[in-house]
């Protein structure tokens, strides 16, 4: 997958899953300050990348990004031929959330 | 006051539909898709704008609480009352529902099987379910920061919400308290009521013409959504800011009858409609109109207006709003409430739509068809839940 198609796909789930304007969605848009994304949106994204996707995603990988285009970094790493042998284990995302 | 209904999005839409005589019930579209079902028939809420709900908010929000959060939007601004910014530890949220949202539960277990476990669940689904899923969905849209709780006693919860918003007021710990319920459409509601024999079946063919709330030929209730809030105030707070108080509620009283799940009790029915009275230190004559709960099933409308015999007499006067709502389930008894609220206001009563041929059995109170002009200080609102329990409040014009 090259990186134009996996920003289109990264896009795709901003846009439709969080109602982000499209014209925000910049390389360097800060997924909280600049897209609202919290970490309740972000445990969401997660999911819906993987559907997206059509593979498993690994949470842990994600847990520094900051910026739009550091999940673009990411996935690109995912779904680079040496990553696609097998899916990866999915692990808990990390999250603020408390009961 | 604010409401989301079947019958129209504010108090006067509401009320000039219950006017006019219409109903919400329809025939479903895709329901006889599900096996075993039989009742193919509901009230679905009109349609309401969930586009003014930030998204932050809407993510956790199922219908009920996009609904709940509408109408309780409707009540503040009517009451000219703010409850964002700082703490209110004088006011209070009390919104309650059946259950967490059951479409939410539908998509929540059907993912969960689909895929054998957790994974694809979205982290806000839980969110949707929770018990408590309206009142802190609406509390979060408002920006409340005080007191939430979230009484469940299915049909009468909003009742009962009332009831204990009444009681809260009462205590002298709170000035304000925001109160109702709301419920969502989904055909695992209707399921429900068709499995114990209590949802109406024989008029998928012709909606309109159920329920029939004592009417002979009455055969169950039909499911509805919504969500009816009130701001209740004590006197002394609403006089110090100004407010303008659209009626007094007199009185609040819930009761289970210790008994059975599903089969009401004229006994505890009547002795719920007494303390009710006695808590508003009214004698029974002193209630112009009894709005039923009467959601048309054979045994509970023959139940409740036994009870309402008992306290009243021949002369009471009673019609239910389920013939034009459909039952809203948590939501119903705000909603009536707002209904009745609008009938002092207007000396309107409001008669059973699709009462056409009364039930002899049930012709020992004054069943009210059509729509009638009469003086009218003080109502009673009745509902009765699954669970043995029971909630009343009593409404009065503040000429009174």
């Amino acid at each position: 997958m090259d990186r134009a198609h996996v920003i289109n796909q990264v896009h795709e789930v901003l846009s439709e899953g969080f109602e982000i304007d499209p014209i925000k969605l910049m390389a360097h848009a800060h997924l909280y300050h600049d897209l609202g994304i919290d970490s309740l949106d972000a445990i969401d994204m997660l999911v819906l990348l993987e559907e997206k996707l059509g593979r498993p995603v690994d949470a842990i990988q994600f847990k520094n990004v900051r910026l739009l285009s550091d999940i673009y970094d990411v996935i690109e790493r995912m779904m680079a031929p040496e990553s696609a042998a097998g899916p990866v284990p999915l692990e808990p995302q990390p999250s603020d959330a408390t009961p | 006051m604010g409401v989301i209904s079947s019958l129209g999005n504010s108090p006067r839409e509401l009320f000039d539909a219950l006017l006019a005589d219409r109903t919400g019930v329809r025939r479903m579209d895709g329901w006889d898709q599900y096996v075993g079902l039989k009742s193919l028939v509901a009230a679905p809420a009109l349609p309401y704008d969930t586009e003014s709900i930030d998204r932050s908010v809407r993510r956790t929000m199922s219908p009920m609480s996009a609904m709940g959060l509408l109408a309780a939007r409707q009540a503040m601004a009517q009451a000219d009352i703010s409850c964002g910014g700082e703490t209110r530890s004088r006011m209070a949220l009390c919104v309650g529902s059946t259950t967490g949202s059951p479409q939410g539960m539908n998509a929540f277990f059907k993912k969960m099987l689909e895929n054998g476990g957790p994974r694809g669940q979205l982290g806000t689904a839980f969110f949707r379910v929770m018990n408590h899923s309206a009142a802190a969905n609406i509390a979060i849209g408002l920006g409340f920061r005080g007191a939430v709780s979230a009484p469940s006693a299915a049909c009468c919860t909003a009742t009962q919400a009332l009831a204990m918003g009444w009681e809260m007021l009462q205590t002298g710990l709170y000035d304000v308290v925001i109160a109702g319920g709301a419920d969502e459409l989904d055909f695992t509601s209707a399921s429900v009521f068709d499995i114990v024999g209590a949802a109406s079946t024989g008029f998928n063919d012709s909606p309109t013409a159920t329920p029939r709330p004592f009417d002979r030929r009455r055969d169950g209730l039909v499911v509805s959504e919504g969500a009816g809030i009130l701001v209740l105030e004590t006197e002394e707070h609403a006089l110090r800011r100004g407010a303008r108080p659209l009626a007094e509620l007199t009185s609040g009283a819930y009761l289970c009858d210790g008994k059975h799940m599903a089969h009401p009790d004229e006994h505890a029915t009547a002795e719920l409609m007494r303390a009710s009275l006695a808590r508003a230190r009214l004698d029974a004559d002193a209630i112009d109109y009894v709005n039923a709960h009467a959601t048309a099933t054979v045994v509970g409308d023959l139940e409740e207006i036994r009870a309402t015999h008992a306290v009243f007499g021949e002369s009471a006067r009673v019609s239910s709003l389920k013939g034009h709502l459909g039952h809203p389930l948590a939501a119903c008894g705000a909603i009536e409430t707002i209904a009745c609220i609008e009938m002092l206001h207007t000396q309107t009563l409001i008669g059973t739509r699709n009462l056409e041929e009364p039930d002899p059995e049930l012709q020992r109170v004054q069943l009210l068809q059509g729509v009638s002009k009469a003086r009218v200080n003080r109502i009673m609102v009745n509902n009765l839940a699954f669970g043995g329990i029971s909630a009343s409040v009593i409404v009065s014009r503040l000429e009174v």
